[in-house]
This record gives structure tokens, C-alpha cells and sequence, in this order.
């Protein structure tokens, strides 16, 4: 493995002689480095599930948020290195303040997500810098249809029903248990799409490697704005969703 | 840079339930009264009121950058929520930028509101002046309503005793300012937040009853 890319991945500025970019591709390992996020487009909106890893018990849960409120439609759940994707979360509200200053109305997700990828990708061509190390989830609704998008370090952009990120083995068991859902989503509500998200995230979680985590949960709609649950909410979100885990087995 | 579109005076005093705000529904365009059902008096959150004297499209750009300002406070989303007086400073900051740059923005502005701390009134204006009070009025009404209401005001006056003031005062301005109308706005702060009446017109009678008094000029 050490050998992968000798030479080749110094600069992200060097393709291989495969012609690849080792140092987008290592990004993109980075960008899976974290507590597993999940997000689901549903009949009229989107739910967004996030592992927060406590690695402490010094540590405040209210803090370390992975949901993030661009505007009251549109959200953005990240993965990998947490400090690079509020950069971009930055950049995403800036972009929609901006938009709606200019242009009078509420960002598509689709442009913004343009938008956002085009940045992304911006940072994959100079030696100078470095790509960002982080994954985003955007989703939101335009014109009352919710849509959402995964954005990966290249600035590579795809549309989702729905998608997870995060801890490697998980996250490919995440994204199998979604794919069972796939059929259902269009004629799911939000709150069955709040405890199926939440339910991914909790069965995942690995309790021995991970120990603490603290599950953040959130919902928008095209009659409901963005909001991440509070703490007695997300509580009765765990217990219901545990709930229905154990009836499972 | 001068005034093109411009609003007359705005009042504000601090009661026992918050702040009241009043103001007429007039935008002048010089000596015609262009539109006579214009709100002066924005929500900005749901504790401040913004109010100006002056030009118009500068009080919507103001306005509108304030608004900005607070919707973003909303989506970051951290708990900390800007106050009427950090609103009044920023606009002090921006104004008196404007002009040292020699392009102000020409206005009069009121800021009005509440919060866990108390209650608050500031005014700002196109030199960049900030000060804050208990009472204020700005255009005319610096001249003709903040004598009446430096005699009448009380600091625990209920809804009644304040509206009554502030339509006094009103009524004088509509008297006496060239460019009012009757058709006025009230808004408060209260604890149940921003609270912003429909325009409508004051006490008729009485300004033909004053009219039935004048005699002989």
C-alpha cells in the first residue's frame, strides 16, 4: 500500500501514470474519516442523521454539530475533517445570502450545489493548496420538491434519494441498508424518514471501537423549515428508533 | 445623494409594556405626496423595529442589509441572537462609514425594541451621530412632538396614556409639518413581540373642530 502512489502523489498538481489524482483520492479518504452521516430525500423533504463520535467525556454534546442551516430550506450534513466543511458551510450560506440579494428568491439546491462543487474543485488545481478533506451532504427543496446532492472532495456532484458518508465499514453497510429503502422513499413521510435515518445511524454505531456518540437528527420541508432536534426531541427520536431496531432482530 | 423620495417624522417612547413606535404612511416626492400608504415602520426580529425619516430606497437598502443580518443569526443557529442595541451600533458603524466616504446614506433612523435586558430606543442619522433615550423623535418631530412629550412622558405610562400621547403628538404634526398626512402607523415591542397596527386615520372631528378655531389670517 505505501507504494500506491509513489512519486505520483506529492502534488495535486501530478497526475499518475493511470492518470489519477492521488492527492484528490487521498482527500477523499479523509472525507470518510469520521462518525457515519446519513441523509434521505423523502415525499416532501429531507432528513439528515449524523453519528457525533464524543471521544471524551470532558466533551459538551451540544457542540461538534454536523447539521448546518444555510437557509431555512436548505441544510448541509458533513463528514471527514469537520473544520474544513464549515469553511464550506460558510461558503454555502454566503453563496445563498447572496443569491437571494441579487436575484430576489430562495437558491435552487441545484445551483447552489453547482456552486459549491465548482469551489470544491477550484482547490484541486493548484500545488499551493490543498483539496478539502471533507464530504457534504446538501439537501433541500426548491419550488416545493426536495432534492439532495452528495459533494466529494474532487467536486464531483450527484444527485441522491438517499446516501451516507462516513467510517469506511459502515459506511457501505450504511449505504446497502438505504439502498433497501430506495423504493420506499418517494411516499415516505418526514417523520418515518426522521427514525428510518436515525435507526442506520444507530445500528451502525460501533460500540466498542467508538464508545460514546451522540446522535444529531434533522428535518426540512416544503412546509417546515430547517431545524436540528433538540436534545428531549432527538431522545424520544432514539428510543422509538431503538425500539423498532430490537423488534427487529 | 440628496434625498429624492422622503419620509417625515417618526416617534418612539419607551412604556410599561416595551416600546411605541408611530409614524405617518407619507412618502414625499418634494412638495407631492407620491405615496401615501407607505409603512416607515419595519420588523427587522422579533424584538426590533427600524423607522427613518428621510430617503426611502436608502431606509430599504438599510432595511433590507438588517434583515440579511438577523436571517443569518437565525441559520447559524448557535443561540446567540443580535439585540436592539447591537442593531443601533452597527447601523452607527455603517452610517458614519458612509459618510466618511462622503456618500451617506440620508436618513434619520430609529431603532426600537426589547429584549432580555430591558428596553431600548437608539437613533443614528446620515452623519453617523448615535445616541439613545428613553423618548425620541426624529424630522419635525424633533421640533414640534418631543416638547409635548417631554412634558406628558412617564416611564410606567400604560398602552392607553402612551397611544394617547403618541396621537397627540400625531395630530400636531399633522397640523402643522407641511409634508404628513393623517393616515398613520403605530407599532410596539412588547413581550409578545412586534406588533404592527394597519395604517388608519386620526381623529378627524378634532382637526376640523381646530379648523372652526382659527380665525382671521
Amino acid at each position: 500500500m505505501a507504494a500506491l502512489g509513489v512519486g505520483y502523489d506529492l502534488a495535486a498538481t501530478t497526475f499518475s501514470t493511470d492518470g489519477r489524482l492521488f492527492q484528490v483520492e487521498y482527500a477523499g479518504k479523509a472525507a470518510d474519516n469520521s462518525g457515519l452521516v446519513c441523509a434521505l430525500r423523502v415525499e416532501n423533504g429531507i432528513v439528515f442523521a449524523a453519528e457525533k463520535l464524543m471521544h471524551s467525556d470532558l466533551l459538551v454534546p451540544s457542540w461538534g454539530k454536523r447539521i448546518f442551516t444555510i437557509n431555512d430550506k436548505i441544510a448541509i450534513a458533513i463528514s471527514g475533517l469537520l473544520p474544513d466543511a464549515r469553511q464550506l458551510v460558510t461558503r454555502a450560506r454566503d453563496e445563498a445570502a447572496n443569491y437571494k440579494s441579487q436575484y430576489g428568491r430562495v437558491i435552487p439546491v441545484s445551483v447552489l450545489g453547482d456552486r459549491l462543487s465548482l469551489f470544491m474543485q477550484m482547490y484541486t488545481m493548484y500545488a499551493a493548496a490543498r483539496p478539502f478533506g471533507c464530504s457534504i451532504l446538501l439537501g433541500g427543496v426548491t419550488d416545493g420538491k426536495p432534492e439532495l446532492f452528495l459533494i466529494e472532495p474532487s467536486g464531483l456532484k450527484r444527485g441522491c434519494y438517499g446516501m451516507a458518508v462516513g467510517k469506511g465499514k459502515s459506511k457501505q453497510e450504511a449505504r446497502n441498508k438505504v439502498e433497501t429503502l430506495v423504493d420506499t422513499l418517494p411516499t415516505m413521510d418526514i417523520q418515518r424518514g426522521v427514525i428510518e435515518s436515525a435507526k442506520i445511524v444507530l445500528c451502525l454505531h460501533d460500540e466498542d471501537e467508538d464508545r460514546h456518540m451522540e446522535l444529531e437528527v434533522s428535518a426540512l420541508a416544503a412546509d417546515m423549515d430547517h431545524a436540528v432536534f433538540t436534545a428531549e426531541q432527538t431522545e424520544q427520536i432514539t428510543n422509538l428508533a431503538r425500539g423498532e431496531l430490537d423488534a427487529e432482530e | 445623494m440628496p434625498p429624492i423620495t422622503t419620509g417625515s417624522s417618526v416617534l418612539a417612547i419607551k412604556y410599561a409594556d416595551g416600546v411605541m413606535i408611530a409614524a405617518d404612511t407619507l412618502v414625499s416626492y418634494g412638495s407631492l405626496a407620491r405615496f401615501k400608504n407607505e409603512s416607515r415602520l419595519k420588523k427587522v426580529s422579533e424584538n426590533c423595529i427600524l423607522a427613518f425619516t428621510g430617503d426611502h430606497s436608502d431606509f430599504q437598502y438599510i432595511s433590507e442589509m438588517i434583515e440579511d443580518e438577523i436571517e443569518r443569526d437565525r441559520f447559524i443557529d448557535d443561540g446567540v441572537v443580535r439585540s436592539p442595541a447591537e442593531i443601533h451600533s452597527l447601523l452607527g458603524r455603517i452610517m458614519y462609514h458612509r459618510r466618511s466616504k462622503m456618500e451617506p446614506l440620508w436618513d434619520t433612523l430609529i431603532v426600537a425594541g426589547r429584549d432580555a435586558s430591558g428596553t431600548f430606543i437608539g437613533n443614528t442619522d446620515l452623519q453617523g451621530t448615535v445616541f439613545s433615550d428613553d423618548f425620541m423623535a426624529t424630522g419635525y418631530g424633533a421640533y414640534m412632538a418631543l416638547p409635548i412629550i417631554r412634558k406628558k412622558w412617564r416611564a410606567d405610562m400604560d398602552q392607553q396614556a402612551a397611544l394617547g400621547l403618541l396621537e397627540e403628538c400625531l395630530k400636531v404634526l399633522f397640523f402643522r409639518d407641511a409634508r404628513s398626512t393623517a393616515n398613520v402607523q403605530l407599532a410596539k415591542v412588547t413581550a409578545d413581540g412586534v406588533q404592527i397596527t394597519e395604517p388608519y386615520r386620526i381623529d378627524q372631528e378634532a382637526y376640523w373642530e381646530f379648523g372652526r378655531q382659527v380665525v382671521g389670517i
